[in-house]
């Protein structure tokens, strides 16, 4: 294989019914030439089913496998320093979770990121704006976003099912 | 994206939806245009072991990717949920080498790369008696 474009893609079995959910995907990230992969400031945020569905106890509603985000349903800190700017790749590879919402905030207020790429497109310069920093990312989706850290504090990204108001998080610790 | 691409992930493409009406197009190059041979080969290599990590979600199974490091096979403790970033480079010829430990056929299908239609864009691997089924994509 030769990637034609760099961007933000997924690798994942088709066999969706019991395989992906299981755990059969991944990121695939293409980079332009030279380009190098920083993890302390790229992040892939990868929204997954935490496995098959639990079976049912008679008589009663079928059970939903947890939201993954990046394989955990705990929440993560990571440290950063401010005056870094950091990339955010939002992907969406459960089955069938439509609806899932990322958003970024700081002190439970949404904040500006920049909108880059959408499903491993650069987006041209008119559509490279600034944003609330809330996407809803369906299945096979992926957005790339752009945040500068300028201001220490806390941030934190948050992974929602509406469905089930269910939450993961990743706290920024901006130093 | 068009929404019906969740309704259509609610099955097994590999086995019940991608089969039936497919159209193949070849792009040719203009009369007379020099057409540079592939190279021989990949400028990166990788190899992606598939295994079973049994009783993972309580009684039931994980299946995980881990990537080789070396020139030992991955093991259990290697596998990843998700499978590790895949970091490749736009233009560079690339081979992974998908090694296959279930006791099933699975398949891997590779967003953002352009393969030819039908069975090399979304290939199964199929376990044989004991030996692993490789398959390498160039």
């Amino acid at each position: 294989m030769k990637p034609p474009r760099a961007g933000t893609y997924i690798y994942h079995t088709h066999f969706h019914d019991d395989q992906l959910a299981a755990g059969l995907y991944g990121p695939l990230i293409v980079l332009e030439p030279g380009q190098r992969f920083d993890p302390a400031t790229d992040h892939v945020f990868l929204a997954s089913l935490g496995g098959p569905p639990p079976p049912a106890e008679p008589g009663q509603p079928a059970v939903r496998a947890p939201s993954y985000l990046n394989g955990r349903t705990e929440a993560e800190t990571i440290h950063t320093q401010s005056g870094t700017v950091h990339r955010f790749r939002l992907i969406n590879i459960t089955p069938n979770n439509n609806g899932l919402r990322f958003s970024l905030t700081r002190n439970g207020e949404l904040v500006q990121w920049r909108a880059i790429a959408k499903d491993g497109a650069d987006l041209p310069p008119s559509q490279r704006v600034e944003t609330s920093a809330v996407q809803n990312v369906t299945v096979g989706e992926t957005y790339d976003f752009e945040f500068r850290m300028d201001t220490p504090g806390e941030l934190v990204l948050t992974l929602l099912r509406p469905g089930d108001g269910s939450e993961v998080k990743t706290t920024f610790i901006v130093e | 994206m068009d929404p019906s691409h969740a309704a259509h992930h609610g099955g097994n493409h590999a086995t019940e939806a991608m089969a039936g009406l497919v159209l193949g197009i070849n792009v040719l190059p203009v009369k007379g245009a020099r057409v540079e041979p592939p190279p021989s080969h990949a400028a990166k290599e990788l190899t992606l072991v598939i295994r079973e990590l049994p009783k993972h979600y309580g009684d039931r199974s994980a299946y995980g990717f881990a990537l080789q490091q070396g020139a030992s096979e991955p093991g259990d403790a290697q596998i990843s949920i998700p499978g590790p970033p895949l970091l490749l480079t736009k233009g560079e010829l690339t081979s992974i080498k998908v090694i296959n430990h279930l006791t099933v056929e699975t398949s891997v299908h590779w967003h953002g790369i352009e393969r030819p239609i039908g069975p090399e864009s979304i290939r199964r691997w199929r376990r044989r008696s004991r030996q692993a089924d490789c398959s390498r994509r160039g």
